[in-house]
Formats: C-alpha cells, sequence, structure tokens
C-alpha cells in the first residue's frame, strides 16, 4: 500500500501481447480517453505550444520570429527574474516546512478526545474552503497600518506591525503567514487522515514496552506519517510555487517588486505587458523548476515509504 | 427561462415559414434595414456606472437601426482578455481604453485610424477640451474620441486647517506645504492616531507624482514622448523636495495605495489630498467638512494637474457599417447633450469646452471640476504606457521614499530603462 | 445530553481544548471582521476602523446589494458551473484514476506523468491560447465553455487512483471470470466502493471551481452568464471600494461553500484516510 507515484501497479504476470493484456490496454484507453482529451486540449496543448512561443519575440500581435533562445538568455540576466526567483524559493523554503510542522501540530492535539474538537478543526479547515480573493481584501483591511484593526491591536500589545504590507522588507512575510493560515488546514486534515489508518495495536505494544510519549512519537508516529508527510511536501511545494491571489490581491508584487513571485512576474508579463514570447520562456523556467523540486522530493522520499 | 423563449420561437419559425425567419423582429427596425449591432467594453465598475449606462440607453433610444451592446468589466479582466478578444475577432467594437495606452493599441493595429470622426454631421473639434486630444493622436492621427477626464484637485479638510489657525488654504504651493506642515501630528510607531499634513499616494491610485514632479519644474517624459527627463537636474530636484517632506516632515506614510489616502482623509487624519471627482461622494458620506480648489503652482513650476481617464477606440478590421455605427457613437458621447448628462450625473468635467457653467447647476461637484485648469494624462501619447507606470515609475518612486539622501542615483538608473521603453 | 457529554472530558482535556480554541479564534479572525465589516456603514467603518464590531448595526449593506448585483442570477449561474464541472469531474477523474490503478499498459508511467504535469501548470500561461481556442469555438459566454474545459483535473485522477488501487484485486476478478465487461465491472463493483472518494473529490472540486475569479470573469463577458465572485469583483471599482457591501457579497457567496463544508467534514477525513493518501 505505499505510495511510490510511478512505479505502482505492476499487476499480472501475463506475458505482452497475450490477449488479456491487449484487452487490459483497450479497457484503460477507453477509460482514459475523456479526462485525457479535456487535459490535453486545455492544458497539455497550451503548455507545449507556449514553449515554442518562448523560442519567438511574440508580442500578441505582429507576427512572431523566430529568436532562438533570446528569452532565456534575457530573462537570466534579469535583475527583476533573480528577485521573482528568489522570493519564489523563500516563500517554498518558509511556507512549506512552517504549514507541515503547525498541521502536524495541530492534527496531534486534534486526534485527542477533546471538548469541541469538531469545531476547533472546522475553523481550522475555514480559510481552506474560502475564497482566497476574498479573505485576502480582509486581511489587507485588517493590517492596514493607520487605519487596520489588526495591526492596532498588535501595536497596544506591543507588536507594531510598522508599515505593514507597504513595508518591502515585511511584504513576503506577511503574505507567506496568509498562505500558511490558508492551507495549514488542509495539510491538518491530511494528517489526521494519516493518523486514523496508524492501526492501534502499534501504540498498544509500544505503551506495554513503557515508551515515553515523544518517543513513541519519534520512533512510531512520525514513521508512520512518511506517506502523509510524502504527499503534503509535493502539494506544498506545488502549492508554494504556484502562489497568486493573496499576494495579487494584498501587494500585487510589491512595493518595488520585493513581494513578487514568479507566477505573479509571469502574469504581469505576459497579460498586462502582452509580452507573450518572453512570458512562455519565464513559464517553462517555472516548469523545469517544478519538474526538478517533484522528481528530487521522489527521490528523497523513495526510500522512505512505509508499508503496514 | 429566454434560452427557451428563443428556442421555441425557431422551432416555430422553421415550421411555418424559412424565409420570414431570416428577417426575424429584432433583427430589424421598423424601416426593413438591418440593425447593427455593436459591442462596447469599459472598465466603468464604480460611481460613475449608472452615468455610462444612462447615455448607452439614451443612444440606443436614439437610433433607428443602431444597438449598443455594452459589458462593464474589472481593468485589470479588461485587460486581461483585450489582445486575445481581438485576435480570436471577438473583441469589443468600440472599447474604452485608459488614455495612455491608446498610442500602443494603434501601433499593434488594434484599432484604427479615425480621422474623419472630426467631421461636420459628427464631431467638431474645435469644442474638445484640448488636453483630451492629445493622448489619442498617434502618428499624426486620431485614433479615440475622448471618454472620460478627472482631473485630480486639491482637496482640504476646513477642520484640521482651523484647528492650527489657518482659516482658508493657502493659494501658492509653498503655502500649502507650509500648512501642511503645520498640521501634521506625527509622533513615531502611532500609525494609528497620527494626522498626515498631505498623504501622498504612490501605487494603484492617480500617479500622483507626477503632477509633483511637474509643480516643481520637473519632467518625467518629454512632451513628443520620445525622452526621458527623469534625471534631470529639476526632476531631481523636486523629487528630492516631497520625499524630505515625506521623510522629515512626516506629510504622508511612505507607500500609499489610492485608497489607503482616500480612508485617511475620510478619517479626518489628513489635510490636504490630490484627487479625482469620483471621491466626494465618499468623502460628503464620511461627513469630512472640506474644500476643493486647483492644485497650485510651485515658485519653479507651472500649474498643472494629472487627470485620470479614458478614451474610444475602433476595433480594427470591422464591416464598413459597424464602423460608421461606432462612429455615430462616439460622436454621441460627446455631443452637448449627452456630455452635460455625463457631467451631471458622474461629477466628471464634461469633455467639451462649450457647456456653460450653468447646465452643471444641478451637481455641484461637477462644476467645480469644470473649472478651468490645466491637466495632462500620464505618461501620454507612448507605446509602452503601462510599462512606464507601472514597472519603472511606480518601483522607482517607492524606492526612493524609502531612500535616505538624494533620489539622484536612483533616478539615474530609472531614467536608462525609461529611455528604453520609450525607444 | 450535552452537558452530560461534555462532563466526561477530565481538566487537562479542558485546558488543551481552551488553548486550541485560541488557535480557532485567530484562523477565524478574517471571518469575523468579514461577518462585522457586512454589518457596518462605509462610514461608520471609516470613523472607527480598528474596532471590530459594528457602531452602529445595519442591514443595509445586504439590501442594498441586491441593486448591484443580481445575486440570484449569479447564485444560480455559480451552482451550475460549480455543480455540473464536480459532477462530470468525478466521473472522468474516476475512470481515469481507475485505469491508472487497475490496468497494466505500455506506456502508463509516461501518461500519468503528463497528468501530473497539469498540475503544476499556472493558468497564467494556458489562459491567452485557451480563450482563442474557446473563441473558435464560440463558446465564450456560454455555459459549455466554462464547464468542458475544467471536467478533468489531475488532483482528482491522482485521488482516485491512490483510491483504487488501495481496493483488493480479487473484486473484479470473479466477475470478469463470470464475463462481465471492463466498464460494467466499473460501474457496479468498483464505483459503489467509491464513495469516500467521490465526497472527497467532489467536495475539493466544488469549493475550487465555486471560489474561482479569473476562470469565469475571462470566459463570461455577459452579465447574464456571471458568477458570484466575477460580479463581486466587478464590485471592486477601481478607485474606491465599499467594504460594506463587498463584504455583505462575499458573506452570501462564503454561506454555501461553509455549509456543504460543515455537512461533508465528517466523512471527509475519513475519506482521505480511507483513500491511499495517508
Amino acid at each position: 500500500m505505499s505510495l511510490t507515484v510511478l512505479h505502482q501497479g505492476k499487476t499480472g504476470s501475463t506475458p505482452a501481447g497475450s490477449p488479456r493484456t491487449r484487452r487490459s490496454t483497450r479497457s484503460a484507453i477507453g477509460f482514459l480517453t475523456p479526462a485525457t482529451l479535456i487535459l490535453s486540449i486545455f492544458v497539455l496543448w497550451p503548455v507545449a505550444r507556449s514553449f515554442w512561443v518562448s523560442l519567438t519575440n511574440d508580442d500578441g500581435f505582429t507576427t512572431p520570429q523566430f529568436v532562438g533562445l533570446d528569452n532565456y538568455v534575457t530573462a537570466v540576466h534579469n535583475p527583476r527574474v533573480e528577485g521573482a526567483l528568489i522570493h519564489t524559493a523563500e516563500y517554498a523554503l518558509v511556507t512549506t516546512p512552517v504549514s507541515i510542522a503547525l498541521a502536524v501540530l495541530l492534527a496531534l492535539c486534534l486526534n485527542q478526545r477533546l471538548p469541541f474538537r469538531g469545531l476547533i478543526r472546522a475553523a481550522v479547515f475555514l480559510p481552506f474552503v474560502a475564497s482566497l480573493g476574498i479573505t485576502a481584501i480582509a486581511w489587507t483591511a485588517m493590517l492596514d497600518p493607520q487605519i487596520g484593526f489588526l495591526s492596532g491591536t498588535l501595536s497596544h500589545i506591543g507588536i507594531p506591525l510598522g508599515d505593514g504590507l507597504r513595508d518591502p522588507s515585511l511584504a513576503l512575510p506577511l503574505v507567506m503567514a496568509v498562505g500558511v493560515w490558508r492551507n495549514v488546514g488542509f495539510f491538518m486534515i491530511l494528517y489526521l487522515a494519516g493518523l486514523q489508518s496508524i492501526p492501534k495495536e502499534v501504540y498498544e505494544a509500544a505503551r506495554l514496552d513503557g515508551a515515553s510519549r515523544t518517543r513513541t512519537f519519534r520512533s512510531i508516529t512520525w514513521p508512520l506519517l512518511a506517506n502523509t508527510t510524502m504527499f503534503a511536501f509535493m502539494i506544498a511545494v506545488i502549492f508554494s510555487l504556484q502562489v497568486f491571489d493573496q499576494i495579487y490581491v494584498m501587494t500585487a508584487g510589491g512595493p518595488y517588486f520585493k513581494s513578487e513571485t514568479l507566477v505573479m512576474l509571469i502574469f504581469d508579463t505576459g497579460i498586462n505587458n502582452y509580452q507573450l514570447g518572453y512570458a512562455s520562456a519565464l513559464s517553462w523556467i517555472l516548469i523545469a523548476i517544478l519538474l526538478v523540486a517533484s522528481g528530487l522530493q521522489l527521490r528523497l522520499f523513495k526510500n522512505r515509504t512505509v508499508q503496514y | 427561462m429566454r434560452r427557451f423563449v428563443v428556442g421555441a420561437m425557431a422551432a416555430a419559425c422553421s415550421a411555418t415559414m424559412l424565409s420570414a425567419c431570416s428577417s426575424a423582429p429584432d433583427a430589424t427596425n421598423g424601416n426593413g434595414k438591418e440593425t447593427v449591432t455593436i459591442t462596447f467594453w469599459n472598465t466603468n465598475t464604480a460611481s460613475d456606472r449608472p452615468a455610462v449606462e444612462q447615455i448607452v440607453r439614451d443612444f440606443n433610444d436614439s437610433q433607428q437601426g443602431i444597438r449598443v451592446n455594452m459589458t462593464i468589466m474589472p481593468y485589470d479582466v479588461f485587460q486581461q482578455k483585450i489582445l486575445p478578444a481581438y485576435k480570436s475577432g471577438s473583441g469589443p467594437t468600440v472599447a474604452a481604453f485608459e488614455a495612455s495606452t491608446v498610442a500602443g493599441y494603434a501601433a499593434r493595429g488594434l484599432i484604427q485610424q479615425i480621422d474623419d470622426l472630426y467631421s461636420p454631421g459628427l464631431l467638431d473639434k474645435n469644442a474638445m477640451a484640448p488636453a483630451l486630444l492629445a493622448p489619442s493622436m498617434w502618428n499624426g492621427h486620431t485614433y479615440a474620441a475622448p471618454f472620460e477626464a478627472g482631473p485630480a484637485m486639491l482637496y482640504y479638510n476646513k477642520k484640521l486647517l482651523a484647528k492650527a489657525g489657518f482659516k482658508e488654504p493657502a493659494t501658492t504651493l509653498e503655502g500649502i506645504v507650509e500648512q501642511a506642515i503645520k498640521t501634521t501630528r506625527y509622533a513615531e510607531g502611532k500609525d494609528q492616531s497620527n494626522v498626515y499634513g498631505f498623504p501622498i499616494p504612490d501605487h494603484a491610485s492617480l500617479p500622483i507624482w507626477a503632477p509633483l514632479i511637474w509643480s516643481r519644474g520637473g519632467e518625467i517624459v518629454s512632451t513628443d514622448g520620445k525622452t526621458s527627463q527623469l534625471d534631470s537636474p529639476q526632476t531631481v530636484a523636486a523629487v528630492d523636495y516631497w520625499k524630505n517632506l515625506m521623510q522629515q516632515q512626516h506629510i504622508s506614510p511612505a507607500g500609499l495605495a489610492g485608497s489607503d489616502m482616500s480612508n485617511l482623509f475620510s478619517a479626518g487624519r489628513a489635510t490636504f489630498v490630490l484627487d479625482g471627482p469620483w471621491s466626494t461622494t465618499n468623502y460628503t458620506a464620511a461627513k469630512v467638512d472640506y474644500g476643493v480648489m486647483p492644485f497650485p503652482a510651485g515658485e519653479s513650476g507651472s500649474q498643472m494637474t494629472i487627470a485620470a481617464g479614458a478614451a474610444l477606440a475602433v476595433a480594427s478590421r470591422i464591416p464598413n457599417a459597424s464602423r460608421q455605427a461606432a462612429l455615430k457613437f462616439l460622436a454621441f458621447w460627446n455631443s452637448k447633450q449627452s456630455q452635460v448628462t455625463w457631467s451631471v450625473k458622474s461629477s466628471y468635467p464634461p469633455n467639451r469646452t462649450d457647456i456653460p457653467a450653468g447646465e452643471l447647476a444641478a451637481n455641484p461637484t461637477a462644476s467645480l471640476f469644470a473649472a478651468k485648469q490645466n491637466m495632462r494624462f500620464f505618461p501620454g501619447a507612448v507605446l509602452k504606457a503601462n510599462d512606464i507606470v507601472n514597472n519603472v515609475f511606480i518601483p522607482t518612486v517607492q524606492r526612493i521614499e524609502r531612500t535616505p539622501g538624494s533620489a539622484a542615483d536612483v533616478l539615474k538608473s530609472a531614467s536608462a530603462a525609461l529611455q528604453s521603453d520609450l525607444q | 445530553m450535552a452537558a452530560r457529554r461534555l462532563s466526561r472530558y477530565s481538566g487537562a482535556q479542558w485546558l488543551g481544548s481552551a488553548g486550541l480554541l485560541i488557535v480557532a479564534a485567530c484562523f477565524l479572525l478574517p471571518f469575523v471582521w468579514m461577518l462585522s465589516t457586512s454589518f457596518r456603514t462605509q462610514g461608520d467603518l471609516e470613523s472607527a476602523p480598528t474596532q471590530v464590531l459594528p457602531q452602529h448595526f445595519t442591514w443595509v449593506n445586504y439590501i442594498h446589494i441586491w441593486h448591484y448585483i443580481p445575486l440570484g442570477r449569479d447564485l444560480a449561474n455559480t451552482v451550475i458551473f460549480a455543480g455540473l464541472v464536480t459532477v462530470a469531474s468525478v466521473f472522468l477523474d474516476a475512470l481515469a484514476g481507475y485505469a491508472f490503478a487497475r490496468y497494466d499498459f505500455r506506456g502508463k508511467n509516461v501518461w500519468f506523468m503528463l497528468v501530473l504535469l497539469t498540475l503544476m501548470v499556472p493558468i497564467s500561461i494556458t489562459f491567452i491560447p485557451v480563450y482563442e481556442f474557446l473563441s473558435q469555438l464560440g463558446w465564450l459566454n456560454t455555459f459549455q465553455g466554462l464547464i468542458v474545459p475544467r471536467i478533468a483535473d489531475a488532483f482528482g485522477i491522482f485521488f482516485f487512483r491512490q483510491f483504487f488501487t488501495a481496493l483488493p484485486k480479487e473484486l473484479e476478478e470473479a466477475a470478469r471470470i463470470d464475463g462481465a465487461g471492463e466498464f460494467r465491472i466499473f460501474l457496479t463493483i468498483m464505483a459503489p466502493l467509491a464513495g469516500p472518494a467521490v465526497v472527497t473529490v467532489g467536495l475539493f472540486n466544488f469549493i475550487a471551481n465555486w471560489n474561482d475569479l479569473l476562470w469565469p470573469l475571462m470566459v463570461t463577458s455577459d452579465a447574464d452568464m456571471q458568477t458570484l465572485p466575477a460580479s463581486l469583483a466587478l464590485f471592486k471599482g477601481q478607485h474606491n471600494s465599499d467594504y460594506g457591501l463587498l463584504m455583505a457579497g462575499s458573506v452570501i457567496a462564503l454561506v454555501p461553500v461553509i455549509v456543504l463544508f460543515l455537512v461533508a467534514q465528517r466523512r471527509f477525513v475519513s475519506a482521505i484516510a480511507t483513500s491511499g493518501i495517508k
């Protein structure tokens, strides 16, 4: 029952070319066709086409000219792209572990028998259910340095937020905080599910051996949650590399690009400024990063998945 | 439901006489002439929306063979949709573009030359406010008609002025600045209660820094739209002047958005703000005791304010009938009667100069904003207006607000970036 | 009854719960602010912005919002859009996930990799070509244009694959020996077992599409076709926003997903637990 994403499902031992396998292949294709068609037409084909566009100087109207790798070269030398890459990396490196650590903590607490447990779980998950476009507006208003109720309250109790989202050094951390706020509940649910599927007998045995709580967690719970952790990490990295909504609403990448991530930059380049060729090149840089990150994670987690 | 009714009608038609169907009732007018439907996109989602809807209704009522089908959408969505829409042929016949972006669309061939708009029977060029015509010109031809233009004026809080012992706002820029300094109540870390003399927004607003620079004799883009003057000594001096007022006299927090500025004024915590006519409703609702005056000239500059606005352009590659219908609509929009309706309902000043003040009496704000003053769009008729504003001007100003010492170095590198966008 | 149930908790449990309730309150803060703001006039908000509660409670925003936004129509559109996408997508995702889980065929890994790749593509990359394509089909401003491009999604396929992989192999073998067709095996034997996965994928899908803003704004321009979040976006003027009205509309948009979530919540955790993701 391991969650190895790729090398799975080697089912029967029928030799290739046997009637059984041919029938199996035909059925599989039948089952896969509808979803594949939709994904190919509306996602894969546009993405593939964008690779071609990334090799041109397409500006949205005049006939595109082939320019080779020029767009990629320009991107590599552009300080704004460098900034966006750094911010994206910072966002991923901070929000992923923070979200997951908080989620594990909350899941451990909320897996116990507690009064109001359901209510607390629902409250933590609620941000994930609500539209980030809307809740980000609320956060922006609450964090306003001059008239925000949250920044006012915080400065009363001795935690001044200064210029808040307008402060170039605070904009990205605040946007990260909102990202964590939104996604923690989702990861918590994953971990709750993970905790529930650990057999009770395992703990029973640990208890009989007289293992302490931390010891039980370190040597039983956490290793048995490896599948969940791997899945959560992959999703968290995808979430953070694609972060857009709250940045778009809260800072639009500012002040002076200090909270601009790669997706924000792609959006601005392609959709606001119509530099389609250049934007496509940036998109492919992002896709490459996502592929490498996912591949690394697969490798990292490969030997750690558990079966029970 | 409506879909169903149409379907049922079509079925009934096909059962009886096919030929009559092709000229179904809503496709023709009383004379049996085909109705031309033109689509119109704009971004007037805010308080000016009813005024736009009114004039489009008036136009549709006044025309026999033309119908305007309007879609209003948020600015961002408009920006995102317009290019693919034009490319795929589903773009609007008429669109209201932010004034400074007209040249870019003209150069891409997305909108067409409409020199003949200013011909007898349509529109008289001499009746239009000259400042509104400038951004619609590209390569010596007209590519758009005025749609709306709201000049920024100086709003002042009478109560805050009186509290500091001023009966009236000053009449010179230096006087205003003096009053702004005197009315500022600033304490470090007391953002929640500070009073600011002159909050200056730097993004998501009118480009207020442009008139600030102009007022002290500085310039950003030369009037012909060809060269950057962002690093000229006068510009550097003007920027430093305002920057020091912010950093040392605390007349404004750094990094404000337009709405932050409005919120401060609404809350009675700003003495002066430079803002457009659309804000009067909010300030009145917030019960601020305020007055409005033109933005005065500084001692080293001339009187000039910034205008926010849009212009109406006609899509390329459309049938001649649609083009003619679109021109009629553009002329109707700028007719005397429509402009009175527009101004009275929206508080924007009229696009024409020949409307007597008395006609606008129904809306005092409109009359105020129609006061004679010089105004300009920023950055004007240049190809990469969006890029210049969003990726050069705004970040530069934001950086300067946070940088101690002179802005000269930041402006120098920004000027190079601006120059490359102007080429 | 409830009191008796509550009295079964120990003091330490009450203490832990109190701490967690504070955490929960932090998570709920923006929602409290939204709800409170929806009962305030803009003037009230501006005169006392640092107060979280209304100075003067008013229903006026909930009345006025009807003048600005065709709420009934928008809600209907949103339900049709999110509902149909969810139904179709759960079905297509289940089919595809099933094939990846239960069949062996050449190129399976590459195929699956391509599906996962779509999970990583941000919409800003695909938007312009997709818009042009929909326009050529004449599908802009139509429900099919809104719905069809959305009816398969990688996350759902992945989830169903995990779920079906976890089911014992013997299930379909018996049916196969009896000579049942593959699709019939799927429909009559496997699908009925997939309830928890259907709830999970369906809920995620519904939430995502209900909340989606960019997609409906791009595909529709007619007021008749707009969804609720799109209409709310229209509301945020370029120069001013009326927070009270905006939040009243937002609260109305939030209520259906929150109710749906609360109803499905209990099955949700167990659904994820029984799937392969754990």
